[in-house]
């Protein structure tokens, strides 16, 4: 399956389903409009020759810095997370069913 | 209390201090201006106020019995709705998490409790901070406090409106392509982006993890290092934060040592477009900062026209991965749903605007199979390239890079909605900061007559806030 169309158009429909978002008809026809507009200004960095470059791939070329592995109690209070939780049983975090 | 009309700080600190008012005289007068004036301006989202008046007086009474306390003590400070305050509610600017309660507090929160600080509410912005103007919020229009008519900027418009208009006497906000630093310039502030690692980002809502910092808005240069200070500093909840020794200069800087800095001037950021208004501001900048003594010399880097491609590529991308975890399963709304797929499609659908699905369609789209050499790896190769340019400049010997911080000044609300692309363009002398990592700093020029602020955008290198910090308090004194 292509992600363009014929005339090598983004097709916005195909695109929102693997990003799992509903969009309405309008936007569907307003975001293919917009986006293909800015994929065609992206093509002025084709006039590049990047071949030997390595790419960067974060913020900085620092090494993140992390933590020592091991065993920690999380310091926040479980009972503010479950509060925030959208819908809940027991405590336990509740959604719809995977199959139907 | 009529002393609340530039209120900063520094003057805050000393009235407190020479017992001219109570933190919470100044809380209570506060909250009475900001019932009026935010009517018209719209900054805030929520305000906080029991918890400001207990603070406060918290601050007073520890004044009282004679301790010992920073200069943000009980200082009234606006927080950009996209930052964690535990208890309250964090909106993101989305209708997603229009109920959404902290249940922590982010680190730049929890080291401003420690300096004893007063948050007086959340601030407006761009859904997810995703916007230029900030007219993306689910919520309201924030307007320019020097014409209502236009627009704060974005996507931290809330805050740099709350400063600029006297509601706070500081602020934060968050800075992912421009995000501190175009509203700064368009409201009269100055507002700081630091170096990519300076300030945890714990707390924040993620946008774009490669790109966003948390920064100052301040009606000084000075306030911006206090405030910066305060809140810089290594996380371990945040691996990409770094340990560095910000020391006294960053408030007090050596005039001696700034007067031998060499300023560098970028020909490709006075380009076309570029409006007549803001290339007469930035030239009375360089005359001054040359008046001062400074080395002032023309530079350039050549890959800035690619910055714009390569930022709307890589900050996507990173957008669609940051809010897939936005899908009703265990915070914000949720929709009704018959199964598990349904709920994502209905929850994302009914909970973002338009401008975040755009971008998570893009960013989707550049991740996919097929299109991610062409698009994302061939942008964090011209990523190197923009970083590169930045970095032979300073090798050159050149300390502060000086540059317009947008294209035009505040432009009319809903004169740039209809065309992302026109849009985007506002942020085209902020994006590359981001790209590379570089501390800036948005500065208002000084002595103009005109009705709309502009201001001008100074570079450092990575970790010397205290070069643009410093040039920028010589600037605001001389």
């Amino acid at each position: 399956m292509s992600y363009l169309n014929k005339n090598m158009d983004l097709k916005v429909d195909y695109v929102a389903k693997l990003a799992r978002i509903k969009l309405t008809p309008e936007e569907e026809a307003k975001f293919s409009e917009d986006l293909n507009k800015i994929l065609e200004h992206f093509k002025e960095l084709q006039s590049l020759n990047t071949d030997k470059i390595k790419p960067l791939t974060g913020g900085t070329d620092l090494k993140n810095t992390l933590r020592q592995d091991g065993e920690k109690i999380r310091e926040a209070d479980g009972s503010k997370l479950q509060k925030s939780f959208p819908d809940e049983e027991k405590g336990f975090l509740k959604v719809p069913p995977v199959f139907e | 209390m009529d002393n609340l009309k530039g209120l900063t700080i520094k003057k805050f600190s000393e009235g407190l201090r020479d017992k001219e008012f109570s933190a919470t005289e100044v809380t209570k007068s506060l909250f009475d201006y900001i019932d009026s004036k935010d009517k018209e301006i719209k900054a805030f989202l929520s305000l906080h106020k029991d918890d400001a008046l207990a603070r406060a007086g918290e601050v007073d009474a520890a004044l009282a019995s004679g301790e010992k306390l920073s200069s943000l003590a009980g200082v009234p400070i606006a927080i950009k709705d996209n930052m964690l305050i535990e208890g309250s509610i964090a909106t993101g600017g989305s209708k997603i998490l229009k109920d959404y309660k902290s249940s922590y507090d982010a680190t730049v929160i929890a080291k401003l409790k420690e300096n004893k600080a007063v948050f007086l509410g959340k601030t407006n912005l761009d859904e997810f901070a995703m916007g230029s103007s900030t007219e993306n919020s689910a919520f309201q229009i924030t307007r320019n406090p020097h014409d209502v008519s236009r627009v704060p900027g974005g996507s931290s418009g809330g805050s740099a409106a709350a400063v600029a208009s006297d509601m706070a006497v500081a602020a934060l906000g968050s800075d992912t392509g421009g995000s501190i630093r175009e509203p700064a310039s368009f409201c009269g502030v100055v507002g700081m982006k630091p170096t990519y690692g300076a300030v945890s980002r714990y707390g924040l809502m993620a946008m774009a993890s490669s790109l966003d910092q948390i920064g100052p808005f301040g009606k000084t240069v000075e306030d911006a290092a206090i405030l910066f200070k305060a809140i810089a500093g290594y996380d371990s909840k945040d691996a990409t934060s770094f340990q560095t020794d910000y020391g006294d200069e960053l408030t007090n800087p050596s005039l001696a040592d700034i007067k031998n800095l060499t300023v560098g001037i970028p020909e490709e950021y006075f380009v076309e477009g570029l409006d007549k208004e803001v290339g007469e501001a930035i030239d009375k900048v360089i005359a001054e900062i040359k008046n001062l003594g400074l080395k002032v010399k023309p530079v350039s880097l050549p890959h800035t026209k690619h910055a714009l491609s390569v930022y709307y590529i890589i900050m996507p991308a990173e957008v669609s991965t940051n809010l897939s975890r936005l899908d009703g399963i265990r915070y914000g709304t949720r929709e009704a749903a018959k199964n598990l797929t349904d709920l994502y499609y209905e929850d994302k659908g009914a909970g973002f605007g338009p401008e975040v699905k755009r971008r998570i369609i893009l960013g989707t789209f550049v991740l996919s199979a097929g299109y991610y050499e062409a698009y994302y790896a061939k942008a964090q190769k011209v990523r190197r390239l923009i970083k590169e340019d930045f970095e032979n400049v300073f090798k050159s010997g050149v300390d502060v890079i000086l540059t317009p911080v947008a294209p035009t000044p505040a432009f009319k609300i809903g004169e740039k909605t209809d065309n992302p692309l026109h849009m985007y363009l506002s942020d085209i002398f902020t994006i590359p900061l981001n790209l590379a990592g570089l501390p800036g700093i948005s500065i208002p020029v000084k002595g103009r007559e005109a009705k709309l602020p502009i201001g001008f955008q100074l570079i450092g290198r990575p970790w010397r806030e205290a070069d643009i910090l410093g040039l920028g308090q010589v600037y605001e004194r001389a």
